[in-house]
């Protein structure tokens, strides 16, 4: 038995852990100090490009060296290879980068590990050199140093009176400020040297944002050229960049010592050209924890794992998935038996990166877990007693089905979606919030397919007291929330960031924002004489007006651009149709998914709301399957659920052992996490045997089971992070550590009270005369679905001993096991 | 609307305002009673064609009771004790005549200290019995037969239980009355099997809205529960729980009737098979709704409403709903059909004059239907020229005025696309100037009153929404209780508000109970059709949860009679007879006000003159407030207002929390009069070098006298008199000498004019004689 600030300093790792993992880490500046490659006897080596084509004197290309080795591995050999050029004259190599001297042809021959092979170079323009982009090239460098993020520059009021657009998204704003505005002082192309645009970041002239830039970096010459050249914007057909190629492409697994990898980018133009913007290229590591990678595209794995290196130029967006691992000491796969795919996608990425899975856990912790995971409730005493007992074989399978069929399922889950919903009954009404929360119970009751379930919310109309799906749009206030609200929940994206510009990190632009509005900007909502009833219906007309570049825009369907649905029509239903289509692999992904996270405290991706290039799933093919199957058996949830819950993954043990202890995100053991703040409640009264009651609703009704939070306003729930239910977002249910939470158990009147009660568990059982003994076993049996281990029961009944009051000693007992880590958490 | 008039078919019946008041003792001196309020009746319902014997149950019905019922029935209210205090029920025998339809009524009680508000109750022919309150488990349910009608109260987060036996197959029909009866109670209804299995769960209607509706198909031989509750476990709620074979009627089809034609019913709602159209023939005035009640074959009621229209009615010919196939339609008129399936549309074509003005209103939840209506006008080429506006309404009106002479469409469909057998409409469609008249949505509005008798008075802010007319609207009150007062009664032209007073009837009884209407018409005559003053937005706000209580309450004003009980205040005026100096243009009339009750103090009294001459118009000064408080009536008006005798009255009101008292004074004369006039008459010829007299003699009439300044316009040359001669305020006459100069040329000067200027009422006042003539000769 643990205290409960123990526990909390769990529950606070927990969440530091959590952060850290989600974090998107930027660019390091500089390399790190790097260990050496072990070139080793590759059989081939490969050189990206194939051939290079440098037009310009300002071009430059990325060479990246890939070793291919006798057992089908390769690694990244770059900074380990040697160049040499045929014709110095033509093409040069400075620090792996081809560079042009002057027109002409010559060849590259790289030499690693024993193995050569040639590149041909064609340098052309070299006596030529056009004018720096405005748009590719300046804007990029400014990208590239961080001068338009928001923190800086590109805030939406700027910084130090001077505003660019965020991360270059509106070029026709930075012409304005960056060519019209202020001359002379920030941009000095008769002395460039004296620009202000350079000085500040250089720090020869006070810069609030510290040195930004370096008399080496490319983005200074850039810079530097751009001023010198008269500041001058693109020409009206000036070639603009349509896309960006990231070589290796994602998928590359490297094994120990290879940990290094260097990224080239390619920008393919409207006019067929091809640049490399490696240079000018941003770089974020999805988790730091597992590679870092420099602002010259250098990606180093810190440790055993995946990233997703995230790759940015203009408004393009690429990433670029690598998989690092390395042998462990001592490590020998132990081949454990998978029950279903799930085990099997599972098993494999352990295998892959040398994690071995835990056991299974025992039938009390499995009995435990899955009781509070599928119906949000402990199991009975007699329940427990019943389960223990049980010798067949398979009683785990069948508790699942037992449970999945009861009616606390249903009324559990809906607790869950009730939050994503956001069911208040400020925001829907005293009526109409036990209506929607009725049919949201009635959903799980039924089993109602996803695809269904989406489409009845998404595309209601009429009545929100008779149709009570249609408080989806009373929650949802207006386009825009339609619009963040549907993306959030069903596609997994949060788009806010694309209501006033293109999504910072990821592919999401504001025309796609407004294109997605168009689906939603006819619904409206109509009082009624009735209180409490909204009308939802569609109005006949109606158009989004895009408002940075005033264009109407029509409706846009991620994948699958623009579409025209007919005059006359609901744009909802091409939209809904879209969605749920089994061809939509992200709808099934997002709530498969949301399924696979509230089995396990942690989504596949994760948070499971968040689903981005930058955000990886940590094991995407068992989330493709998983998506696969729930598509494939009509979006049955409880088919998911049934196949999750009776994998050997869900019921493995939570403890570590020495090849899985520092794993977080891999599935190789059971996470443990604080109970939700309704489940502890209903535990606690479980355990004392003492119901709690919820003025206005019916006796009975268990916390789990609450319509929503604002009917039954209960001081411990909101302590222990019962949400408000004002977003749909699912972090807003938080179990962040507080002070309150440990005066709650401590001493708060809640347990207090539980404890006193002359009809508690134990105060009935000793009015009943039942023995010490008997008595501790049935506390542990109701907390913790387990009896007592001997040196419990042993230091229990030691305890009555010396309290002399056998009544006070069994508050402290009972006390004690609420306070404990396995009372608590889910495990 | 109005309430129901008189109607006569084999299946309807036509309520009548009824004002049963029966004394149950006689007035004792003295008596002090408190309100008295209704909660509920036991039964909830009466029985057509019977006595019931209904216990009323409310708080402080105590003394002279009567009983006021908005339907046809005789009422016998038994005897009490008078001196009994806090009785909290009375039993009441109440016979409707055979074939009264079944439907929503009302009962209020009043005694000398006010009135109760109205309790609905139920006409119906299902039996009726009791909740027995110990049925709140599943496994203690209340047994019932079939068919029956349960009055039930709801216990909260306690549920009601209901068993009952079933065939295999057998199809009950299930309706809760709540909300329509005035309930908060919002109804949730599940259907268990014998072990408790959930067989049906039901929820909202799209017609009834809270009130749950269904028809329940027994799968198996055996018993059922039911199991009630409020959807928000609200407790305080009660219900009337119909269960039996009956139809379940939500409108019939059309939902309105022209009088004097023999029409063709359909019906519609969730289950109305094998109901056969019927025929109706009704005499009912225009926009009364009238009670239906729908037979099954068993002989139970379904229920429902019927609006009785002076236009013909055209109901959709297209099934089909082809565009290009509209049902031909004339306006004025109704145009009716029902959108089914959902996403439904309908399309009536009419033809119209250039300049038309064209309303369309359409009436569909407030009969019974689910449909919230869009309606679109198009042109001949199928160009959309308007729709209804969106308003918190759920009954839309369309409002235009046609461009050019032509054929035209209307189109009908369902706001937000739904439809099925609950989504029946009308649209009444009209031509020419109209106005709705409306009681203002705010605190100082109420519908309930209670006057003392002789000068209790309440006042109404009328409010007025218009089309095509902006002239005015006179005001009147109708009403069975003959003897109202209105005062303040015209809206004028192009406004939209009037604060309209009612003074009860002289003969107003403490403990009678009225009801009345205001109703206006466009024309001064008051000969024109009337339109009815609606209070839904008043009926809602009392009971939110009936969003479209009954007709037949639209628009009542229930009013009555308290305790008689001296006035809080007196007023008298300084003058019965009133001078208006026509040259002046102004006159005034002072009222003292006494407060004679402390509570009433610092109010402004309310002081409008009545029955004031054209031209005249009056302005209200307040002087002072308190003891000595005093009210100016300025009378302002041309100064060349014609002499005459005319009178006038002034009208006076205030309030002190719901306690209206008006004042109507006697007569009041009028006088417009001269005040000053002047004339001129010389004694004889002037000769040259001589002097001669000319009388200059003054008419005074009012009550100011000043003194008066005379002198003479002009004089012949050679001619003096002297520059100003002033009369004294108490002499009327004066001689003035002229003198003529030796020189002065002889001459027949015949523009001799004396000019008189004064004062009057503080105001200067300058009159001219008229010109006489005065010879100037040699001697």
């Amino acid at each position: 038995m643990q205290p409960i600030a123990r526990t909390l300093r769990g529950i606070a790792t927990f969440l530091v852990a959590a952060v850290l993992a989600v974090s998107v880490a930027p660019a390091k500046a500089d390399s790190p100090a790097l260990e050496p490659i072990n070139v080793g006897q590759p059989t081939r080596l490969e050189v990206f490009p194939p051939s290079v084509r440098l037009v310009g004197p300002r071009s430059r290309m990325q060479l990246v060296v890939t070793g291919h080795y006798a057992d089908g591995s390769m690694q990244d050999l770059t900074r380990a290879a040697q160049f040499a050029t045929s014709n110095a004259g033509v093409v040069a190599i400075e620090n792996t980068i081809a560079v042009p001297k002057q027109d002409g042809t010559a060849e590259i021959v790289v030499n690693a590990g024993g193995q050569e092979t040639k590149i041909t170079v064609e340098v052309a323009g070299f006596a030529t050199a056009p004018a720096v982009s405005f748009e590719w090239e300046t804007l990029a460098a400014l990208s590239k140093q961080g001068c338009n993020s928001g923190a800086c520059h590109g805030s939406p009021s700027g910084k130090g009176g001077f505003r660019l657009s965020l991360r270059a998204f509106d070029s026709t704003i930075d012409k304005l400020t960056l060519i019209r505005e202020d001359l002379g002082r920030r941009t000095n192309p008769l002395n460039p040297d004296e620009s202000l645009l350079l000085n500040k970041p250089l720090m020869k002239v006070p810069h609030g944002g510290g040195q930004k830039l370096k008399k080496g970096d490319a983005a200074y010459a850039v810079l530097r050229q751009w001023i010198a050249e008269g500041c001058r914007s693109d020409a009206g057909d000036a070639p603009r960049c349509v896309k960006i190629e990231v070589y290796p492409p994602s998928g590359r697994l490297l094994r120990r010592p290879a940990h290094t990898q260097q990224l080239c980018v390619l920008a393919h133009f409207s006019n067929g050209m091809i640049r490399d913007v490696t240079d000018l290229a941003c770089y974020s590591s999805s988790d730091s924890m597992v590679a870092d990678v420099t602002a010259g595209g250098l990606v180093s794995s810190q440790d055993r794992g995946e990233a997703a290196i995230i790759v940015r130029y203009l408004e393009h967006v690429e990433s670029c998935f690598l998989t690092f691992v390395k042998d462990i000491p001592g490590f020998a796969w132990a081949n454990p038996p998978t029950a279903n795919y799930i085990d099997e996608h599972v098993y494999a990425k352990l295998h892959q990166l040398q994690y071995q899975p835990s056991g299974l856990c025992t039938d009390e912790e499995f009995l435990r877990r899955t009781f509070l995971d599928v119906i949000g409730q402990l199991p009975t005493v007699k329940e427990t007693n019943a389960f223990l007992a049980n010798g067949a074989p398979d009683k785990r399978p069948k508790l699942i089905d037992d449970l999945l069929a009861r009616d606390e399922h249903a009324k559990f889950w809906a607790l869950k979606w009730g939050d994503l919903l956001r069911m208040t009954s400020t925001q829907i009404g005293g009526q109409g919030v036990h209506k929607y929360h009725r049919w949201l119970e009635r959903a799980f009751e039924t089993n109602l397919p996803y695809d269904r379930f989406a489409r009845d919310l998404l595309a209601a109309s009429g009545s929100t007291l008779d149709n009570p799906t249609a408080n989806f749009y009373r929650t949802a206030t207006d386009t825009q929330d339609c619009v963040e609200s549907v993306s959030q929940i069903f596609l997994g994206a949060r788009l806010q960031c694309a209501k006033c510009h293109n999504h910072p990190f990821e592919r999401w632009t504001q025309d796609n924002y407004y294109g997605m509005a168009a689906f939603f900007n006819r619904v409206q909502r109509k009082k009624s004489p009735r209180a409490d009833e909204l009308l939802i219906y569609v109005a006949a007309g109606g158009e989004v007006t895009q408002p940075r570049t005033g264009k109407q825009m029509k409706p846009w369907l991620p994948g699958q651009g623009e579409i025209d649905p007919p005059a006359g029509t609901d744009r909802r239903e091409p939209f809904v149709s879209w969605l749920t289509s089994k061809d939509n692999r992200l709808f099934a992904k997002v709530e498969a998914n949301r399924l696979w996270s509230q089995l396990f405290g942690r989504g596949i991706v994760d948070p499971p709301d968040d689903f981005r290039d930058s955000n990886p799933p940590s094991n995407a093919p068992l989330l493709v399957a998983l998506a696969k199957d729930f598509a494939d058996h009509g979006f049955d949830r409880k088919h998911v659920l049934r196949t999750i819950l009776n994998s050997h993954t869900y019921q493995a043990d939570f403890r570590a052992n020495e090849f899985n202890r520092d794993d977080v995100k891999y599935f190789s053991h059971y996470q443990p996490r604080l109970l939700a703040a309704e489940q502890l409640l209903d535990a606690i009264c479980a355990m004392t045997a003492l119901p709690e009651a919820f003025a206005g609703l019916p006796a009975g009704m268990k916390a789990t089971q609450l319509p929503a939070p604002d009917l039954a306003k209960h001081d411990f729930l909101k302590i222990f992070g019962q949400p408000e239910r004002q977003t749909v977002c699912a972090c807003e249910r938080t179990g962040d550590s507080n002070l309150g939470m440990a005066i709650q158990f401590f001493n708060g009147p809640l347990i207090y009270g539980k404890l006193r009660d002359a009809n508690n568990r134990f105060r009935k059982a000793l009015a009943a005369g039942k023995p010490n003994e008997e008595i501790i076993s049935e506390l542990y049996l109701a907390a913790v679905c387990r009896k007592p281990s001997a040196k419990e029961l042993e230091t229990s009944l030691a305890h009555i001993a010396a309290k002399g009051d056998q009544v006070v000693a069994l508050e402290d007992i009972a006390w004690a096991i609420l306070n404990t880590n396995e009372f608590l958490f889910q495990h | 609307m109005r309430r129901a008039g008189l109607v006569r078919t084999a299946q309807l019946h036509g309520l009548l305002p009824v004002l049963s008041l029966l004394f149950v003792a006689a007035l004792p001196p003295a008596a002090v009673w408190a309100q008295p309020s209704l909660s509920h009746s036991t039964p909830g319902a009466l029985a057509p064609g019977k006595t019931t014997e209904l216990v009323l149950t409310g708080a402080k019905l105590d003394g002279p009771l009567k009983l006021w019922n908005s339907f046809p029935a005789q009422v016998e209210l038994a005897p009490g004790d008078p001196a009994q205090k806090d009785r909290t029920s009375v039993a009441a025998k109440l016979t409707l005549p055979a074939g009264t339809a079944c439907g929503i009524v009302g009962l209020a009680v009043a005694n000398p200290s006010g009135a109760s508000d109205v309790l609905y109750l139920m006409i119906d022919d299902l039996t009726s019995v009791a909740d027995n309150g110990n049925n709140h488990s599943l496994a203690a349910p209340q047994d019932i037969g079939l068919p029956v009608a349960i009055d039930g109260a709801c216990d909260g987060t306690v549920f009601d239980y209901y068993r009952f036996s079933a065939k295999a197959g057998q199809k009950i029909s299930c309706e809760v009355v709540a909300t329509r009866l005035g309930w908060d109670f919002d109804s949730v209804v599940r259907v268990l099997d014998a072990a408790g299995n959930e067989v049906l769960r039901a929820d909202d209607d799209p017609a009834t809205a809270a009130d749950t509706r269904f028809v329940f198909a027994a799968p198996a031989d055996g018993q059922y529960v039911l199991e009630l509750r409020d959807n928000r476990y609200k407790p305080g709620g009660r219900y009337r729980l119909r269960l039996g074979d009956f139809p379940l009627v939500s409108t019939p089809l059309p939902l309105v009737a022209t009088s004097g034609v023999v029409s063709q019913l359909g019906f519609s709602g969730p289950w109305t098979e094998g109901i056969a159209p019927i025929s109706v023939l009704t005499a009912a005035a225009k926009s009364d709704v009238l009670p239906l009640s729908v037979k099954g074959a068993p002989g139970q009621s379904g229920w429902t409403t019927l609006l009785a229209t002076d236009m013909p009615v055209v109901v959709e010919s297209n099934s089909a709903d082809k565009p290009d196939d509209p049902t031909p339609a004339s306006i004025p008129g109704y145009f009716a059909g029902k959108l089914d399936p959902a996403k439904d549309r309908d399309e009536f074509q009419f033809t119209a004059m250039k300049g038309t003005s064209v309303s369309f209103k359409s009436l569909t939840r407030s009969a019974g239907s689910g449909a919230i209506l869009m309606l679109r006008l198009h042109n001949a080429g199928g160009n959309q020229l308007a729709e209804s506006p969106l308003t918190d309404s759920d009954e839309p009106v369309l409002n235009f005025t046609i461009p050019e002479d032509g054929a035209y469409r209307l189109s009908v469909e369902e706001l937000a696309g739904r439809g099925g057998p609950d989504y029946a409409y009308a649209v009444e469609a009209r031509t020419g100037p109209q106005f709705t008249l409306s009681l203002k949505n705010d605190a100082n509005n109420r519908i309930r009153h209670s006057l003392s008798p002789g000068d209790g008075t309440f006042h109404l802010d009328v409010q007025c929404q218009r089309f095509a007319y902006d002239g005015p609207i006179m005001l009147g009150v109708e009403s069975s209780r003959l003897g109202w007062q209105v005062f303040n009664s015209v809206v004028p032209a192009k406004a939209n508000e009037v604060r309209l007073y009612v003074v009860a009837p002289l003969d107003f009884s403490p403990g009678d109970l009225a009801e009345l209407r205001i109703v206006g018409r466009a024309d001064e005559s008051g000969r024109g059709a009337a339109t009815t003053m609606g209070t839904a937005v008043q009926l809602r706000a009392a009971r939110p949860q009936t969003p479209f209580p009954p007709a037949w309450l639209d628009g009542a004003i229930l009013v009555s009679a308290l305790a008689e009980q001296g006035s809080f205040y007196t007023v008298t005026a300084d003058k019965t007879e009133v001078n208006f100096p026509r040259l002046v243009g102004e006159t005034k009339v002072t009222l003292a006000l006494k407060r004679t009750d402390p509570k009433f103090k610092d109010t402004q009294l309310v002081v409008m003159p009545l029955g004031l001459p054209a031209g005249i118009t009056p302005e209200i000064k307040r002087n002072g407030n308190g003891p000595d408080e005093t009210y100016d009536i300025t009378l302002k008006g041309p100064k060349d207002l014609a002499e005459g005798i005319h009178t006038f009255r002034y009208f006076t009101f205030a309030e002190v929390a719901t306690d209206g008292r008006s004042i109507q004074s006697g007569d009041i004369r009028l006088n417009v009069i001269t005040p000053l006039a002047v004339t001129a008459m010389p004694a004889g010829p002037l000769v040259q070098g001589q002097k001669q007299k000319v009388k200059l003699t003054l008419s005074r009439r009012g009550d100011d006298k000043q003194p008066v300044d005379l002198k003479f316009k002009s004089l012949p040359t050679g001619v003096t008199a002297p520059e100003k001669t002033t009369l004294a305020a108490e002499l009327n006459e004066i001689e003035v000498e002229l003198s003529a100069a030796a020189d002065a040329a002889p001459t027949k000067f015949d523009q001799l004019i004396a000019v008189a200027t004064s004062k009057y009422a503080g105001t200067d006042l300058t009159v001219e004689s008229s010109a006489v003539a005065l010879e100037v000769k040699a001697p």
